[in-house]
């Protein structure tokens, strides 16, 4: 991946190819994953900017694709095979990616501009767009030199990567924040009518994403 | 039924799988934000380098102004262009290699030999004034003059513009005065009158 920096005092970089950076991202390293991180945002504000009106929808969007990708690589389903960077296919198999992992980023990102507008609507129209859900497709496939546990966690974040940014903000609070249902009213401000009103969509959030993810473990008889 | 807080002890193990997810992603969008606050830290201080930079480059020139800019010349304000002796009738050697000094912006070379060639032309009007007899007839004799004080009013005009291009105002004053002494010659009247007014300031 080589990314041209502008400007009168860009500096010349390191770059990294894709395969260093998949590597890199799946051992954690920092500097390799920050490195990935402003190059990617760089790629997507010399090519997405004349889209957004909105600084902060772009930024939304871009945030949301990288960690998609991130996600992916990090549950190794994007990884490196014979040198060359896989992605997993819907039957499991690891192909060659026929595009750069920059490339792979915008397509991320277009799915989310589509997603985004949609969550628009349903924020306008909460009766029109009352799902939970952002998308129906699940891509989850098996392979089976992965570990059940791997599989597992791969899951969850998909589905967790599907929820509605309302739903997966209140579920962040409220379970691995530790946040009481008022915190969790007072922080979000207005956006729940009641507190009543923010348990129920709590635990409508939980109950579907839930479903979604022993629906997808009894796909590949994985115990709950 | 979970309560108004989760307590992790009394949960299933898809609940907290779910809870380690979230707190996974939780982490990934906080350094992200945690980058994102160096980017605009970045861009900042490069706003700020720019910035400054113009600003010390604006203060350079500021203070160097007085040393790099030099006052503009009354011929340029004026509009007087380098003259030239190309076509005048007499033209010798010696005021073609005065017109390639001034051509070179050799203005200090020009000045000296357009002073030599003025002092011969002065000493040819004097002698074709004193003596008309050496001339022949005395027609002949006036038409020389003629062309000698045409000649000579063209090199004064030459002379009082290098005057001016090396800065000898002074002299170029009183270059002036005499060039503008005899007006039927003076090709460059108007504009001799309008250089001195400028000098005079």
């Amino acid at each position: 991946m080589i990314i041209k920096t502008k400007g009168l005092f860009a500096k010349r970089q390191q770059s990294y190819s894709d395969l260093q950076v998949t590597e890199g991202l799946q051992q954690h390293e920092r500097k390799m994953e920050e490195w990935f991180y402003q190059t990617a945002k760089r790629y997507f504000d010399e090519h997405f900017s004349q889209i957004f009106f909105d600084k902060d929808r772009k930024q939304e969007i871009f945030q949301s694709a990288f960690l998609k990708l991130w996600t992916e690589i990090d549950n190794k389903r994007i990884c490196c095979i014979d040198q060359k960077v896989c992605r997993q296919q819907g039957n499991g198999e690891f192909k060659p990616m026929t595009c750069t992992l920059t490339t792979f980023l915008m397509a991320f990102a277009r799915t989310e501009y589509r997603e985004l507008t949609r969550s628009t609507k349903e924020e306008l129209f909460p009766e029109l767009y009352g799902d939970v859900w952002q998308a129906d497709v699940m891509v989850t496939s098996f392979d089976q030199t992965e570990s059940e546990e791997e599989m597992k966690k791969r899951i969850i974040d998909e589905c967790i990567g599907q929820l509605s940014p309302n739903c997966a903000e209140i579920l962040t609070l409220f379970y691995y924040n530790g946040k009481s249902l008022d915190e969790i009213l007072e922080q979000r401000e207005n956006k729940n009518s009641s507190k009543n009103g923010l348990k129920t969509a709590k635990n409508k959030c939980m109950n579907t994403l839930r479903e979604k993810a022993n629906a997808q473990f009894k796909k590949f008889n994985l115990t709950a | 039924m979970e309560g108004d807080v989760f307590e992790r002890n009394g949960a299933d193990k898809m609940t907290l799988l779910i809870t380690e997810r979230l707190g996974e992603r939780q982490k990934k969008l906080k350094q992200m934000e945690e980058w994102e606050r160096k980017n605009n830290h970045k861009s900042r201080m490069h706003r700020i380098y720019i910035l400054a930079s113009i600003a010390a480059g604006l203060l350079v020139l500021l203070v160097l102004s007085p040393f790099t800019s030099s006052e503009s010349s009354p011929l340029d304000e004026l509009g007087i262009t380098a003259p030239t002796m190309s076509e005048f009738r007499a033209a010798t050697p010696e005021l073609t290699r005065i017109n390639k000094l001034i051509e070179e912006e050799n203005y200090e070379d020009a000045l000296t030999l357009t002073a030599k060639a003025m002092s011969a032309s002065d000493m040819a009007i004097y002698e074709l004034e004193g003596v008309p007899e050496v001339w022949g007839s005395d027609e002949e004799a006036a038409y020389e003059d003629d062309i000698e004080r045409v000649k000579n009013s063209e090199l004064r005009w030459v002379y009082i513009y290098l005057l001016v291009k090396n800065e000898d105002k002074k002299t170029a004053k009183k270059e002036l005065k005499k060039y503008l002494k005899y007006p039927q010659y003076c090709e460059h009247e108007n504009e001799a009158r309008e250089l001195l007014k400028k000098l005079k300031k």
